[in-house]
């Protein structure tokens, strides 16, 4: 049909990234970032995500080589048939054991903060059929729901920080880089997990209507979290140090308790309220990714059926972990792990040039 | 999967399909066919219709050769004014004077030519040949005429029976805009649109449907604005409708939906001629029912709902603060309770201290939890409402004060409910009446139950849980193929200028993309 829609718009991309990278950790980053960085943990966040957008670009631009294919495809192509299939299965796990990870940060945070006496298998169970169906409804269903939630979730994050700009005491940010630039950046590599889930962008290339501007598209959705989750650490920081930060279990809602509007008592909750959903669009993205990726390592196409085989894989992921500390090993891994799946798209994007897969001259062959 | 797919076996298919194959309906088998002599193809008809009172039979001869002629029409269809005036009396007194006038008669075999030229002042006829045709035509209020020697038959138009006169629309009344509604009649209604649209690309075009009722069913589009792969779609679709009666437009619109696991109408239903062609000037094409006062609108954004015509006569901010007023009330027609039933069991602490004192206060007397409370309440008001919708206006408004004083005041002093929670009833009850589009207030009432029960068990998790699924059902539905939530999903900035705002009339120089017209230029004015 005439100027229809025939894939994902270029503000969908933006969206669909955003609130992928937005998610669980954002309840919890200022503590990881005090824990890590001590004073200088929005500037090690700021540096992580500059890292993060430095990579989706590398992401995009291997994709860009393969304008048809998603990650599973292309890597066979340029890992050759057994490698390219051994990547897509490290891609799967990989995805699940992020989404169960979340899934059980989530259902844990939300015991503590917003329903104390509900069995955590009930909240999870809940939160995992609202996934099923999001990503049953397929590709377009899922960034459509992005586009929708976008707006209120950045309004309540903008709101938080908007709010307590005005207690932040510059006083605390005079001891700055006090131990040089070097720990900062190691302990830029231990908050890379606040913005994992711009792996995505191996995924949507083929469905992208403007196949041109995916890189500007792209790009411009991992900068949004940049900005949200630096404003946010700042000002955490800024208003309770950083001592107090590293304590506090999850920071952001004290930050947000802070906000006394007349007819709000507690502004925290709202913001546990609206933090569901990003933690709901980061669970759709990984899901999607890895019964995308299942199917397609199999060699089929209709990922459907796959999504059921995998919900309750994920489930029992998530309820294994006995106790917090487990939890916390299990985020480092994911944290690491989730980098360096990331990083691979570096090497990837070297081999496909010496070997000269993909890129214009293939595409136009195709 | 096998299983499945094995009972949907084509040769069980052909097993169904013959069964429903149309029946002869009388117990005569007739041979379909006319001949060239009156008696038999009288009998014919008389095979059909002569148990039906209705059916008017007219035997009578044509001029000095005394030509068998036979009328055939259905009491209460025809003008009988017409049938006497214009078709009787020329054949059967105007032809004899003419006759001596000229001093020759009329021969057999010009007998049907001269009727047609010179003796009917009938403005519209037809001829036919085949039996079930004319028949059809007899049933929808033509005349049949006979005559002897002839195999075909001529079909004067004199329909006229008793309808409505145009009133008010009365599900969709405005304080600003026009105060004609559709009628029953699909020749009225298409009328009505010619009138408000002189364009000649303009097409209404008119199809059968109903194995029995034969409906007529017209659709109009305007050429070279609306998508011809919509008109196709439509056509498919209408065209796989295979059933007895096509009884009303909300009836046919269930049968060509895209999805109907869902409390929410894909198509718009109006009863508003105004609205109608504004609709087709976005490129969207209009279903008129014969015997239903009601148009469809296709395709539909979920945004629709909340527009009126009189939005468009308002100045832009005044019309901007109407629409974004009925947006948040449709956001408390649906939410309202099951964020009260969540705040109050789950989390007293979201509320000011002193507010959630005093609803701890109020409800120290009231045996129920609030589930329960609420329940009752919200049950009691669709109670209200439905027999208030039933009952004549007089009897209406007793209900209406009964109802208010019940669930009012003697609720609440019987310990039965809190006051809050009659504020809150009420507010739901009003809000869900703000939304201009009746079906889609309806469905957005339903889905108030099953919230407020996810409000008991989950509290404000299972009330966003809730708001994120209805958000991904309202994505997912399909309006013939087109998205439902555009502008908002797909995001279409240039749309968002007829959104939650209504932007100014000047700066609305583009059609609405989601019908995808093809001429997307509406204004061409600074």
């Amino acid at each position: 049909m005439q100027n229809q829609q025939k894939g994902l718009s270029n503000f969908q991309v933006s969206a669909l990234v955003t609130l992928s990278a937005v998610g669980m950790i954002i309840i919890s980053i200022p503590r990881i970032a005090a824990e890590q960085a001590g004073i200088d943990g929005a500037l090690a966040v700021f540096l992580a995500g500059i890292l993060s957008i430095i990579l989706a670009g590398v992401i995009i631009t291997l994709s860009k080589r393969f304008p048809t294919k998603t990650v599973i495809e292309y890597s066979q192509e340029i890992l050759g048939k057994l490698f390219g299939k051994v990547y897509g299965i490290i891609l799967v796990l990989y995805s699940i054991t992020v989404l169960s990870y979340i899934l059980r940060g989530f259902a844990d945070a939300l015991k503590v903060l917003l329903l104390p006496r509900t069995p955590l298998e009930i909240t999870m169970i809940c939160m995992l059929l609202v996934i099923l169906y999001c990503v049953h409804g397929g590709i377009s269903t899922i960034v459509r729901t992005c586009e929708i939630f976008l707006l209120p979730l950045l309004l309540v994050i903008v709101l938080t920080i908007f709010f307590n700009l005005s207690e932040v005491q510059l006083f605390r940010y005079r001891s700055s880089l006090s131990n040089g630039i070097t720990p900062v950046f190691k302990a830029a590599f231990g908050v890379t997990t606040a913005y994992l889930g711009y792996e995505i962008l191996f995924f949507i290339l083929p469905f992208i209507q403007d196949k041109e501007k995916f890189m500007i598209f792209g790009i411009r959705g991992t900068v949004l979290p940049v900005l949200i989750y630096s404003g946010l650490v700042f000002v955490m920081i800024g208003v309770l140090g950083p001592t107090t930060t590293s304590e506090l279990v999850y920071p952001a809602i004290h930050l947000a308790r802070q906000i006394g509007i007349e007819f709000i008592e507690r502004f925290d909750i709202l913001f546990i309220i609206f933090w569901i959903l990003a933690v709901f669009t980061t669970l759709t993205s990984y899901l999607y990714m890895a019964s995308f990726s299942l199917t397609r390592v199999l060699g089929m196409r209709n990922y459907k059926p796959f999504i059921l085989i995998l919900l309750p894989l994920c489930y029992v992921a998530s309820i294994l972990p006995q106790n917090i500390s487990e939890i916390n090993m299990i985020g480092k891994i994911v944290n690491y792990v989730g980098f360096f799946v990331a990083l691979s798209s570096i090497p990837l994007l070297i081999i496909a040039v010496i070997r000269k897969k993909g890129g214009k001259a293939n595409a136009e062959k195709e | 999967m096998k299983i499945i797919k094995r009972n949907k076996n084509p040769k069980n298919k052909e097993v169904i399909g013959e069964r429903q194959k149309p029946q002869p309906q009388s117990e005569d088998r007739v041979n379909l066919d006319l001949s060239k002599n009156l008696d038999e193809n009288y009998e014919k008809f008389q095979a059909f219709l002569k148990e039906s009172t209705d059916a008017v039979f007219r035997r009578f001869k044509l001029g000095q050769n005394k030509i068998s002629c036979a009328l055939i029409y259905i009491d209460g269809l025809v003008e009988k004014e017409v049938v006497h005036n214009s078709i009787l009396r020329p054949m059967m007194s105007n032809v004899l004077e003419y006759e001596a006038m000229i001093e020759d008669v009329i021969k057999p075999e010009e007998a049907y030519n001269f009727i047609i030229d010179h003796v009917i002042s009938v403005a519209e006829i037809k001829e036919t040949e085949t039996l079930d045709e004319a028949m059809l035509l007899v049933l929808s209020g033509e005349v049949a005429l006979i005559i002897d020697g002839y195999d075909k038959l001529i079909i004067l138009s004199a329909r006229g029976w008793s309808t409505r006169g145009l009133s008010d629309p009365q599900s969709e009344s405005v304080i600003r805009g026009a105060r004609e509604g559709f009628t029953e009649t699909l020749r009225t209604n298409t009328a009505l649109l010619r009138r408000k649209c002189k364009d000649p690309n303009m097409v209404i075009r008119t199809i059968r449907l109903g194995r029995r009722s034969k409906t007529d069913v017209a659709y109009a589009y305007i050429k070279g604005i609306t998508n011809p792969r919509l008109i196709e779609e439509l056509e498919e679709r209408l065209s796989k409708v295979d059933i007895d009666l096509i009884a009303s437009a909300g009836h046919l619109e269930q049968l060509i939906q895209d999805n109907s696991l869902t409390p929410l109408p894909q198509m718009q239903v109006t009863e508003r001629p105004d609205k109608t062609i504004a609709n087709l000037m976005e490129g969207r094409i209009i279903v008129l029912v014969d015997n239903s006062p009601f148009a469809l609108t296709i395709p539909t954004t979920f945004a629709q709902f909340f527009q009126s015509p009189e939005d468009y006569n308002e100045r832009w901010i005044v019309s901007s603060f109407i629409r974004f007023i009925r947006w948040a009330a449709s956001f408390f027609a649906v939410f309202t309770p099951a964020v009260y039933i969540a705040v109050v069991t789950y989390h007293p602490g979201l509320i000011p201290t002193r507010l959630a004192l005093s609803i701890a206060a109020a409800r120290i007397g009231v045996p129920f939890p609030s589930i329960i409370e609420a329940v009752l309440m919200e049950l009691t008001i669709e109670l209200l409402r439905e027999s208030g919708a039933r009952l004549p206006k007089g009897i209406g408004q007793t209900i209406g004060i009964v109802g208010g004083l019940v669930i009012g005041d003697a609720a609440v002093n019987a310990g039965l409910t809190s006051p809050i929670m009659v504020i809150i009833v009420a507010l739901t009850a009003i809000a869900s009446f703000v939304i201009p589009t009746y079906s889609a207030a309806i469905g957005l009432r339903t889905m108030r139950f099953p919230l407020m029960l996810i409000a008991a068990t989950l509290g404000l998790y299972g009330v966003m849980l809730a708001f994120i699924f209805i958000n991904i059902h309202l994505v997912s539905i399909k309006s013939f193929g087109m998205n439902y939530m555009t502008p908002q999903a797909p995001t279409i900035f240039n749309d968002m200028k007829d959104f939650v705002i209504r932007g100014p009339a000047r700066k609305m120089k583009k059609r609405p993309v989601q019908s995808y017209p093809i001429d997307m230029i509406r204004m061409d004015m600074e």
